[in-house]
């Protein structure tokens, strides 16, 4: 049964009004739920973190729908959200672990390790490549290369300028052109 | 420009490549996810109203205990007064009562034709083997206004006026 998409603006006004605001709730995850999985799992990778991330994603927006301005895209505001939710739970496990982020042997084996990763010698080469950026910049090039949002929401996702990205995100691409080419 | 465009020119290597990452996820978990979100959110917010209402809680506690300990001192002091009020009271009737009584008993005896004929008529022995006239009444009449037969007299005051001869007689 395909399930039917409401807009923004009706999403919005259901949430803003006490009385609709589950109905309207249950209609925005089940419209994003899914590009905000997508979005946290790139970055935090294994499937039940991800769930983890994404349902504290989630319960954060219910508890702050109050404090959502019209002014910014539904989406920027949710991804906005669960880029800080997945950068809150990188630094839960450096406080736990003590694992630095940049070592690519301990994501990698992460990926090797989850249930639900079957991806090939080509996707292990290229999460592993992802790996080596930056964690900024790591965001900025999942957002523009698998989500391909548009320089201006990336601006409003991390409060940073559409210039900024652009170089952010052309220095990161390079970098990943540069590692396949010479490991493939 | 259109992202898949612009990964062409930055990295064309990369622009060939499938954009799978060859994650999965659990079937049905989409299906599931909102009933899973709405869980644990009821579970969270069992605990957070506990320690967002924990500060009026014990706010509430302490001025429920300090009102009872008010109302116990209120009730103490409420009680020691009225305790008082009521010995003193108490004690101010009984002492009136007693007064009381104790002139009613004399002036009716002062007033009556009994006592007149008490004090003028009977002798001093009938008044002593009277079995109708008690000690206190006695006292009150030898506490009268003219004094010569006080019960607090010595026995010797009390015969000064009686001959030697006569009281040798009566012994």
């Amino acid at each position: 049964m395909d399930k039917v998409q409401y807009s923004d603006d009706h999403i919005v006004q259901q949430c803003m009004d006490k009385s609709t605001r589950e109905k309207g709730f249950r209609q925005l995850m089940s419209k994003y739920q899914e590009r905000l999985y997508w979005h946290i799992r790139r970055m935090v990778k294994t499937h039940e973190d991800t769930d983890d991330v994404l349902q504290n994603t989630f319960v954060k927006v219910y508890r702050n729908l109050d404090k959502y301005r019209s002014d910014a895209k539904l989406y920027t505001w949710l991804y906005r959200i669960a880029t800080n939710e997945s950068l809150n739970h990188f630094r839960k496990i450096e406080r736990n672990k003590s694992v630095s982020l940049d070592d690519e042997n301990s994501n990698i084996y992460t990926i090797k390790s989850d249930n639900y990763f079957d991806g090939n010698q080509a996707q292990v080469m290229l999460a592993s490549a992802i790996d080596t950026l930056p964690e900024k910049q790591k965001i900025v090039f999942n957002l523009r290369y698998y989500d391909e949002m548009p320089y201006k929401d990336m601006s409003e996702v991390l409060s940073t300028s559409v210039g900024a990205l652009k170089a952010s995100y052309h220095l990161a691409a390079k970098k990943i052109e540069n590692i396949i080419t010479n490991e493939s | 420009m259109n992202p898949r465009e612009e990964i062409k020119d930055l990295a064309p290597k990369l622009s060939e490549w499938k954009h799978s990452e060859g994650f999965k996820v659990p079937v049905d978990y989409f299906d599931n996810l909102s009933v899973s979100v709405m869980k644990h959110m009821q579970e969270t917010e069992k605990l957070e109203p506990y320690f967002q209402s924990l500060p009026d809680q014990v706010i509430n506690k302490i001025k429920r205990e300090e009102k009872v300990k008010v109302m116990s001192i209120r009730s103490y002091f409420k009680y020691s007064i009225a305790a008082v009020i009521l010995i003193s009271v108490g004690t101010m009737m009984w002492s009136s009562l007693l007064e009381e009584s104790t002139t009613l008993n004399y002036s009716m005896i002062e007033g009556s034709e009994d006592y007149n004929y008490i004090v003028e008529e009977l002798s001093m022995e009938d008044i002593f083997d009277s079995e109708f006239i008690d000690d206190e009444s006695l006292d009150e009449i030898f506490a009268s206004e003219e004094g010569q037969y006080s019960a607090d007299e010595s026995s010797e005051d009390l015969l000064f006026d009686v001959d030697d001869e006569l009281l040798e007689e009566f012994l």
